[in-house]
């Protein structure tokens, strides 16, 4: 089944009369966007845009999603673009939404979402006033004023969504299909609607994957271009799961509460352990090594793009944590692209060959 | 806490350490006053010699103290307030790594970091740390082990992932106080939030402080941290005089103890003293900067390895750094410090950190200190391993420039890691700037 391309997705939520927001990584209330009639749309990067005028307004050493993202929503290819929402995942997107509300005159309002570093009773809190803000806010900007059953219904939506999802990522080994076509549609959910996205998972064949070679598991933050998997598979290799921040890491847990907020609120602190949010580390070793355990990896490569630095910080622990179980670990820094340089391709290569 | 521990940190912080950087501190007041005074630079203030004195019995302190006191490391920007009252020892890594660096040994302390495994684009003061642990040296002599860690990203996020780190390494247990950054006003949330959290970390911290908070204790120590930030506030405004008495830089070294030892009596007698001086300055007409022809703000981190060649190459061209919106990070907290409601008032100024707030707000501010301090330019420091801060300083020189008519520099650099700082380069620029300024 062919996953729709975001622009005819893009082009028909417009004619249903949804307004399109445009989404930073990563972590975000999709039903209450929706709820507003707000149709989201994730930009991770895009890889094919050119940095350069970016950096207008950011220093080269800020990182290739916020100078291409920047460079995207002022180009007329983000026209169909109503509104922004800028998750504060880390300071470089936090300093991207400062620099576009402040600076950057555009015809859209930006909307700012501050994820809480914790997960004690007053993050909980926090979280649940802090979508109602944004609530209040989508709400000047819409005009509209969806009820509790409205947003309650959207919530449901997207659970189910997030139910397929989780369980994709966590059974890798259960859909036959190449790296690629899997995790591409995967990321289908950054501009699907739940729906749709449920009908490209449930189209993907089912049954035992052979996943013959070393067992890699993929981490950082995007895995661009989706390309890189074929090579990955050319090599010999597959990906038996991953610890990425566009696929695993968003693993939500479904709510029970009748309070649409409260819900919510608990779906946004349910993410498996999470640098950008501040998991102890402690915590966030565990559950990598169990995962390595249960999906039986051999290899683990983080792949990051340039200047993360919340993914920086641990890595020098996890890589002992990880080496100390027989697991090899390879880190790779890349710029966002729309080809992976023959220098990357090499080295995977070479981290292959040492686990064959 | 063994009565041997104590005798032995009472025998050597207080009554070997104290007579003896007593005479350490004399000995510098004297060379100060013995310096050269033909020279671009007027000599260091005098207190520059007691801050070293009080700066350095607390390293002393720190060496002798676990088994003593309980320890908590705490960021910069964090909360100390309920620390204090429950009488913990402090101690600031980032005021650590700052004197590394300025003592020269961040760029060694972040190679041995990176030959670690950490990256060199992460902040040179958390590898500075780093380093340092791993080599297990340090300029203050030994670092106490923290029972506690309590970190704020009000200044960064970066703190986050660093103390962490940390704590994972010294097997400590790490408080976070969240503070959302406002990209506006504050709403009634965030401040509940921060709040909620301050009242999370009194059970916390009494646990492992081994007593209960009094509250007096708590309004006591809030009290005396207002009144040291309202004086660092103070001293900061003496650069409004022409010539101004002292400099960003002398701001930058005098810092220390407003960031790690406000709530103490002894920090405010200190500022006090600084003030007294200053305005001395003021009553002879000395100035910081003998031929003051350009008056400047500093944004962003020092260059901390390279401080007193920047202030003599910047006064060398009659350029004198009035004010520094870095330095100012801990005189504004004291506008929202309460002593009759300390956990409220804490909320407000730990949310309200400049480093917290918009690339707007930063601008605002950066043009009330141009009129306040009547400045000719700004000097913004592109700090390459703080992002946080240098993010939205492109946007900032442009619109001062097109607003207020005034010139921007952005010079690259690193607040710690000495490989970044390109002299002949710097040279240039700053040369080329004087030029611009008139």
């Amino acid at each position: 089944m062919k996953i729709p391309d975001r622009k005819t997705v893009i082009d028909d939520a417009i004619a249903s009369g949804y307004r399109i927001g445009a989404v930073l990584p990563f972590h975000y209330p999709r039903a209450l966007l929706r709820a507003y009639d707000i149709y989201p749309v994730e930009l991770w990067g895009p890889p094919r845009v050119d940095a350069m005028d970016g950096r207008q307004h950011f220093p080269e050493y800020t990182c290739q999603i916020v100078l291409k993202a920047t460079r995207f929503l002022l180009s007329p290819q983000a026209d169909s673009v109503s509104c922004m929402l800028i998750p504060h995942t880390c300071d470089s997107l936090q300093g991207m939404a400062s620099v576009i509300k402040d600076f950057i005159p555009m015809d859209k309002p930006v909307f700012t979402l501050y994820h809480p570093r914790g997960r004690r009773k007053s993050d909980l809190t926090y979280i649940e006033q802090e979508l109602r803000s944004l609530g209040r806010k989508l709400e000047a900007f819409t005009g509209k004023s969806p009820d509790d059953k409205r947003l309650l219904a959207e919530i449901e939506r997207e659970e189910a969504a997030n139910t397929v999802f989780g369980h994709m990522c966590q059974h890798r080994d259960q859909y036959s299909v190449s790296d690629k076509r899997f995790y591409t549609c995967l990321r289908s959910r950054e501009y699907l609607s739940p729906e749709q996205f449920i009908e490209q998972a449930q189209g993907l064949p089912r049954g035992r994957a052979e996943l013959a070679g070393p067992r890699l598991m993929l981490s950082g933050i995007v895995p661009e271009p989706l390309d890189l998997f074929d090579h990955i598979n050319g090599f010999g290799a597959h990906v038996v799961t991953d610890d990425l921040a566009c696929y695993s890491r968003r693993i939500y847990q479904g709510g029970d509460a009748s309070d649409p907020y409260q819900r919510l609120a608990r779906i946004m602190i349910s993410m498996p352990p999470d640098p950008t949010v501040s998991t102890p580390y402690s915590e966030r070793f565990t559950y990598l090594t169990d995962r390595i355990r249960q999906n039986r990896v051999q290899g683990i490569i983080v792949y990051n793009p340039k200047f993360c630095e919340p993914e920086l910080f641990y890595l020098p622990m996890l890589e002992d944590a990880v080496r100390a179980m027989g697991c090899s670990f390879l880190f790779i820094e890349h710029e966002l692209s729309s080809d992976v340089p023959q220098q990357i391709l090499n080295r995977i290569n070479a981290f292959v060959e040492t686990l064959t | 806490m063994n009565l041997g521990n104590r005798l032995h940190y009472f025998l050597t912080a207080n009554l070997a350490g104290r007579p003896m950087l007593r005479l350490q501190r004399k000995r510098q007041e004297r060379r100060y006053a013995d310096m050269d005074r033909t020279g671009d630079l007027y000599p260091p203030l005098m207190a520059t010699a007691r801050m070293a004195e009080l700066l350095s019995h607390q390293y002393l302190k720190g060496r002798y103290v676990n088994g003593v006191r309980k320890v908590a490391w705490h960021s910069s920007g964090a909360p100390i307030e309920i620390l204090q009252a429950l009488g913990f020892f402090l101690y600031t890594p980032d005021n650590h790594a700052a004197l590394c660096g300025a003592r020269k040994m961040g760029t060694a302390f972040s190679e041995i970091a990176e030959s670690r495994g950490y990256s060199r684009d992460i902040c040179s003061y958390a590898r500075t740390d780093f380093g340092s642990y791993f080599a297990q040296r340090t300029p203050v002599g030994r670092i106490p082990r923290p029972d506690l860690i309590v970190v704020s990203n009000n200044i960064c996020q970066t703190v986050l992932h660093w103390y962490q780190a940390m704590g994972t390494y010294l097997n400590a247990p790490v408080f976070l106080v969240d503070t959302p950054f406002l990209y506006d006003e504050a709403e009634p949330h965030q401040i509940a939030y921060v709040k909620d959290q301050l009242e999370e970390l009194i059970p916390v911290a009494e646990t492992i402080a081994g007593r209960k908070l009094s509250y007096q204790r708590l309004q006591e120590v809030t009290r005396n941290g207002k009144r040291c930030s309202d004086l660092w506030l103070e001293i900061l405004y003496r650069a409004r005089h022409r010539p101004t008495p002292i400099t960003g830089f002398d701001a930058f070294i005098l810092m220390g103890p407003v960031v790690a030892m406000r709530g103490e009596p002894a920090s405010i007698t200190f500022y006090q003293q600084v003030l007294r001086e200053i305005d001395q300055r003021i009553a002879q007409g000395i100035g910081a900067v003998k031929n003051e022809k350009h008056r400047i703000l500093w944004d962003n981190l020092p260059i901390w390895y390279n401080l007193s060649w920047m202030s003599k190459k910047l006064a060398s061209l009659g350029i004198a750094v009035a004010i520094s919106n870095y330095t100012y990070q801990w005189a504004e907290p004291a506008m929202h410090m309460d002593p009759d409601r300390p956990i409220e008032g804490a909320a407000r100024a730990y949310l309200h950190a400049i480093l917290n707030r918009s690339s707007g707000y930063k601008l605002r501010h950066m043009r009330q200190m141009i009129t306040d301090f009547d400045l000719d330019g700004v000097l913004l420091h592109s700090d390459r391993s703080c992002k946080p801060y240098s993010l939205g300083q492109i946007d900032q020189g442009a619109a001062l420039l097109q607003e207020m008519g005034v010139p921007s520099l952005i010079l690259e650099a690193d607040h710690n890691d000495a490989r970044i700082f390109s002299e002949e380069q710097v040279v240039n620029r700053i040369h080329a700037f004087a030029e611009m300024m008139g």
